[in-house]
């Protein structure tokens, strides 16, 4: 079954947003990867993990996650994940991934998160 | 990929779901879904549901890429099984890679990997990994209905345990060595099954959550 493995990347200010597709698995790792590589470039010191539109990760999807909210943690990131459902919330904090990031449910209370250190760059997130 | 078959198993009249899937990543889907399906139809909530799909498709990934060691051509068996209070679901597969026993920590061989048989064990009420004596690995996994499913409202439409014997349906003890990552393992007497026990060197174990 094919799948569509595309990360999408946009930069708003210092917050960098990986878009994740429907389906988070092993064959998402080089796109995730390529999208991650582009925002550390960039030297953003915030990554928002947007999976509102992924509504299946696997475990190798979920260990996908770890190895780069890990990558970003030791390079001084803050990480963020973006639009999980409460059963990916549920599987987040079993694999220890939500005391390593931080789980928001939107876009609104991101932007609450980040105002006091990103208050202008906020504006035209998606 | 076959259409997924409903019939009644031939010794309990229980409906049984038989779905033989293609060794190829992405066909996990097909199973998560029939399974999701059936235990919607059956009463259990949205979290359980999603719990469910989960350690079903966790499952099929580890026989596809482990069980049938990547062979393409070789397929897994996924058989649901649904009574008044439990619904149950195996996998099996060829058995080229034995299930691990005991379970390796969980994240191994690194952070990336090694993740779906601590999800099986984390979310599913029973869980049994057993070496078939014909050959082939299965997992068998159970939840529990805290009430009895409106499909079956009659308590005599039940089914015994996945493993160790026919007493009524309860969590099994867990008294037992603990794994590196923290899970009780617990290895069982043979299981008995609708043919009869099962070969007695067949290792099983079952974690309960």
């Amino acid at each position: 079954m094919s799948q569509d493995a595309e990360v999408g990347l946009r930069q708003d200010g210092i917050i960098g947003y990986m878009d994740f597709p429907r389906d988070v698995t092993a064959q998402t790792r080089e796109a995730a990867y390529r999208a991650y590589t582009e925002l550390a470039r960039a030297k953003l010191s915030v990554v928002v993990m947007n999976f509102t539109d992924s509504d299946y990760l696997n475990s190798a999807g979920i260990g996908l996650v770890i190895s780069l909210v890990e990558d970003a943690v030791q390079a001084g990131r803050r990480v963020y994940a973006l639009g999980l459902s409460s059963h990916y919330r549920k599987l987040f904090g079993m694999v220890g991934l939500t005391e390593r990031m931080t789980l928001v449910r939107d876009e609104s209370e991101l932007r609450d998160l980040l105002a006091p250190t990103a208050p202008a760059e906020s504006s035209s997130a998606a | 990929m076959t259409t997924p078959a409903l019939s009644g198993d031939a010794l309990t009249g229980l409906p049984t779901v038989e779905i033989s899937l293609p060794g190829l990543p992405g066909f996990e889907k097909v199973a998560r879904e029939a399974a999701a399906l059936v235990a919607r139809h059956m009463g259990f909530s949205p979290d359980r549901v999603e719990d469910l799909k989960t350690a079903v498709a966790e499952a099929c990934l580890n026989a596809v890429e482990h069980g049938n060691g990547g062979d393409t051509g070789s397929r897994v068996q996924v058989i649901l099984r649904a009574a008044a209070t439990r619904l149950e679901v195996s996998v099996n597969d060829r058995g080229v890679t034995p299930l691990p026993d005991p379970l390796p920590p969980p994240g191994l061989p690194n952070r990336t990997r090694g993740w779906g048989l601590f999800f099986i064990v984390g979310l599913m009420d029973e869980v049994a990994f057993q070496r078939l004596p014909e050959g082939g690995n299965r997992v068998c996994m159970v939840i529990h209905l805290q009430q009895p499913s409106v499909l079956f409202p009659s308590p005599a439409a039940e089914i015994g345990p996945v493993v160790a014997g026919s007493g009524p349906v309860e969590a099994p003890p867990s008294t037992s060595a603990e794994s590196a990552n923290g899970v009780s393992l617990e290895t069982l007497a043979p299981e008995t099954t609708q043919d009869g026990p099962a070969n007695a060197d067949t290792p099983s174990a079952i974690v309960p959550a």
